[in-house]
């Protein structure tokens, strides 16, 4: 299949009682890329990923790279490489024999175990029992399992929440080289700093319903999040000069604070502020920039809902 | 691609034969069979030409508690232990079928277990028959029995493991049910049931309800050469005065088989029914 849309998800509704964890959901990922799904704890995000798996009942419908997960879960888990929150494989197979068990189900060649091996950085482990291996291991063994049958999408259910700072570089950097090879990531994640790393989309569920499916910088741009720019001019005689030039470059918010001038700007406005100040001769001997960040977004989007 | 079934089934297999649990069955059984007089009896020149026979009867009513206990004690744990270390989840979410998962399971612990009985029956039938080829049938009868019983067990221990979520619990439930089989029914439960309603007539569906006490009447009604063909019981005595020696074989055989059939049944449509991820 090679439509656009990998992951179809059109009205599902996962339900516990009266409880609905996934209510009347409906969203399409496009191929390529990392996708983030965000959301607040009970958001429903870990419940939709395993609903892609087939893992849970629901009703309405799921296609993965055009294959029903309910009415062809064979061929549709084929689509799909998952890599679960913590390490999951049998802790007295051998790395090898780990690989070759579920890379028999899915009728890989003996050849990719050993490409895999290599990616992931364990050929040395080869023989090792897998309950032997640490965390982050373990956890890059899990992704060279979910890479066997080269799927075209990785399903990673917080896939560095476990991980060490170096541990989770070295993953972020595993996942940025699958996605220059075409795959199609989603990760659920409670870090916004990995979203910040690596996701260039997210689709952020609250309450088991889509709120916002957007790239991170159109994101920003709907919800009006804006820079925080401070400068320092010294020359406190040209203060109704800087403070008219910030103006004039479309500066919002103007604080004075002693030397510093402190303002919220549109990000895209920076260089032409910089600009206006030197036109108007004040000397700056100073300035940064507060970029908007997922955290900003996400309180903004989930405020007034008790989260 | 090799079929997910005959993956998890090997595993299956695989994992069971290598557990301490299945090997000391096999040992255990292997003695019962033979039985530790015959080696003595037999290094001494001293040992009756119905030894075998005598030995049929014995064995019976020592396999009786000891193959629910290992098979219960196997299956019960099996699902449930996946469930939880999450290794269950995982397996699912790989392109395999419920069906092709669960009957691994099944029929790899089913074969490992029949393994384990052959290689202990097999291993005494053969020094049997070296000695007295006139009672090998009544051990093939002994050893068809003691797989089906197994058979059943597995499937009740089945039931307990998509039904509990913890591989404690499974244990726990696992050996409780082999003491209500077992234990319970053979300590007058029946007897004191009937004569508290005063009703005989619930004796036979009693028995038949039990797949313990189904098998133990049946094995004992094949020993027409035991010495202990007086002991069948009431439930014994009455089947055969009513209804035959062959037909209440298989009327017995018949309600065996079916509790090998339903309880696995019962327990795939409800691993079927549950979400794969908790």
């Amino acid at each position: 299949m090679s439509t656009n849309i990998i992951v179809d998800a059109i009205n599902v509704t996962k339900a516990y009682g009266d409880f609905k964890a996934l209510e009347d959901l409906s969203l399409q990922v496009e191929r390529g890329g990392v996708w983030a799904l965000l959301g607040p704890n009970g958001a429903g995000k870990t419940t939709f990923l395993k609903c892609l798996l087939g893992l849970k009942q629901f009703t309405g419908q799921i296609k993965i790279d055009g294959y029903d997960i309910s009415k062809d879960p064979k061929k549709a888990k084929h689509q799909i490489g998952y890599v679960p929150q913590h390490p999951t494989l049998y802790n007295d197979m051998t790395v090898q024999e780990s690989l070759r068990y579920f890379g028999d189900m899915r009728d890989v060649k003996r050849s990719r175990l050993r490409e895999l091996l290599e990616f992931v950085g364990l050929e040395l482990w080869a023989r090792q029992p897998v309950g032997a291996l640490s965390g982050g291991m373990q956890q890059r063994l899990m992704l060279a399992v979910a890479l066997l049958s080269d799927p075209p999408v990785l399903l990673l259910d917080e896939p560095t929440a476990n991980l060490d700072v170096n541990r989770q570089v070295e993953f972020r950097n595993l996942i940025s080289l699958l996605v220059k090879e075409g795959k199609t990531v989603v990760l659920t994640t409670h870090l916004l700093g990995d979203v910040d790393h690596i996701a260039e989309k997210i689709m952020l569920l609250n309450k088991g319903k889509l709120v916002v499916k957007s790239s991170v910088a159109d994101l920003f741009k709907q919800l009006d999040l804006t820079s925080q720019m401070f400068v320092e001019i010294p020359d406190t005689s040209k203060e109704q000069d800087a403070i008219s030039a910030l103006e004039k470059a479309g500066a919002n918010d103007i604080e004075v604070k002693g030397s510093w001038y402190e303002m919220r700007i549109d990000p895209s406005k920076k260089i032409s502020i910089l600009n206006n100040l030197r036109a108007k001769e004040c000397e700056i001997t100073d300035f940064k920039i507060e970029e908007p960040n997922l955290e900003d977004a996400f309180k903004k989007i989930t405020a007034g809902d008790g989260n | 691609m090799t079929n997910p079934f005959i993956m998890i089934l090997r595993k299956e297999l695989k994992d069971s034969l290598q557990s301490k649990w299945l090997i000391t069955f096999g040992v255990t059984f292997f003695f019962l069979a033979l039985g530790v007089p015959y080696i003595i009896l037999g290094a001494g020149g001293l040992l009756p030409s119905d030894y075998p026979g005598m030995v049929v009867g014995t064995l019976v009513t020592l396999a009786v508690p000891l193959v629910p206990l290992v098979s219960l004690a196997m299956s019960s744990t099996t699902i449930a232990g996946e469930r939880e270390v999450g290794t269950m989840e995982y397996l699912l979410a790989q392109p395999a079928t419920k069906a092709e998962v669960f009957f691994g399971k099944y029929v790899g612990l089913v074969t490992s277990l029949t393994l384990a009985m052959f290689l202990g029956y097999g291993g005494a039938e053969l020094i049997v028959y070296s000695t007295n080829p006139e009672f090998i049938a009544s051990f093939i009868y002994a050893l068809a029995y003691s797989l089906l019983l197994a058979g059943a067990a597995v499937g009740l221990g089945f039931i307990v493991s998509v039904s509990v979520k913890t591989r404690a619990a499974a244990i726990g439930t696992g050996l409780f049910l082999w003491f209500v089989l077992v234990v319970i029914y053979d300590s007058g439960f029946l007897g004191v049931i009937t004569v508290a309603l005063d009703a005989d007539s619930l004796l036979i569906p009693l028995t038949l309800a039990n797949p313990v006490e189904t098998t133990r009447i049946l094995a004992l009604m094949h020993m027409a050469e035991s010495p202990l063909r007086g002991e069948l019981g009431p439930q014994a005595s009455y089947l055969l005065q009513n209804y035959g020696s062959i037909t209440a074989s298989r009327i017995l055989t018949g309600v065996l088989l079916l509790w090998v059939i339903v309880p696995v049944v019962i327990s795939f449509i409800l691993f079927n029914r549950q979400d794969a991820s908790t």
